[in-house]
């Protein structure tokens, strides 16, 4: 069985496919709560890449390219209805490389600034001591206190977070626009630059900023699933009337 | 196996310390039957929860076990070799 998509809820003949990217970092646990939230008619399914949750030790991969192949490959392999794509802060990249190969209704990003089509991304250096403090304050937000664990899991989580933002060191946003729309979710609170994603599709690119932080997408996802909820609805009507 | 090794993996847990464990993992699977050798995760758990499980047991069971006793073989069978382990000796 193929371990890249998890299953996370919805039935065996979905209305819409929806795969989600978890944050830089982070497995298929950081949709943790959306389980609840998710409408009925959708099949949510988080990536799993190589090196975290039920993959632990495997080697991580090593480029977007690698990333958006295997996502690809595994949401093609068993596609049932449309499919939604959806990535939070820098896994919006690795949903937009996937884009190209999987053709979805729509795409959309979350807390992400829209990269520059053509130019590499680069992100600043971050030292072995920022990345222990993020990722400590991450899995404290988790409820994650007891010590002991925290420790050992900060251990752990700090690689996957470095693997995860090497990987999309360098590569370059595609200068091919996507034919879907593209959907980009702010948060309020959140420091990101709210910049169209316009230069990535021939399709409407829109902007809805949502209450919350950076971590809007696990934190208060309600706003944000109700407007997704809404656009997929209208999405579905649409395909309806014309096929 | 060293010594140590041996006296623990003699022992076994007292049907208190099973009916313990079930609570734990009832509390983060509500309604999953989990097999000895099935994995946290196969059961539909995701890593979060897996820490979560490990703060609960070492919660209800006084127990040391470390996380990575649980992570990298995520079973109850593993889950119970630990608690064994790390049981302080007599």
């Amino acid at each position: 069985m193929d371990s890249t998509l998890i299953h996370l809820a919805g039935p065996t003949s979905p209305e819409v496919d929806l795969v989600v990217y978890p944050a830089a970092g982070a497995g298929p646990s950081y949709y943790h709560t959306w389980r609840e939230f998710a409408p009925p008619g959708w099949r949510l399914r988080a990536v799993c890449l190589p090196g975290r949750g039920p993959r632990f030790g495997e080697p991580f991969a090593a480029s977007v390219h690698e990333v958006a192949d295997l996502v690809a490959e595994a949401a093609a392999a068993d596609q049932r209805a449309p499919v939604v794509l959806f990535g939070h802060s820098g896994s919006s990249l690795w949903a937009l490389e996937t884009a190209r190969r999987l053709a979805p209704a729509l795409l959309a990003t979350a807390g992400c600034q829209a990269p520059v089509p053509g130019r590499p991304i680069e992100y600043p250096e971050e030292t072995d001591e920022a990345n222990r403090i993020f990722t400590r304050q991450q899995l404290l937000a988790l409820g994650i206190t007891e010590q002991q664990v925290l420790t050992e899991l900060v251990e752990v989580s700090v690689p996957i977070l470095v693997a995860d933002m090497a990987l999309s060191q360098g590569w370059e946003a595609p200068d091919e626009p996507l034919c879907c729309p593209i959907v980009s979710y702010f948060g309020s609170d959140d420091a990101v630059p709210t910049d169209p994603w316009n230069a990535f599709t021939t399709a409407t690119a829109s902007i809805v900023t949502v209450p919350g932080d950076h971590n809007f997408t696990r934190h208060s996802p309600d706003a944000l699933l109700a407007d997704l909820s809404q656009r997929i609805s209208a999405m579905l009507a649409t395909s309806g009337r014309t096929s | 196996m060293t010594d140590n090794q041996a006296i623990a993996a003699s022992r076994t847990l007292t049907a208190d310390q099973q009916a313990m464990i079930d609570v734990c993992y009832e509390s983060i699977l509500p309604g999953v039957r989990v097999t000895e050798e099935e994995s946290f995760f196969d059961a539909g758990g995701d890593s979060i929860q897996l820490v979560h499980l490990v703060q609960l047991v070492q919660a209800k069971l006084g127990t040391s076990i470390r996380l990575s006793d649980f992570l990298y073989s995520p079973t109850r069978a593993a889950l119970a070799e630990a608690i064994v382990a790390r049981l302080p000796h007599d």
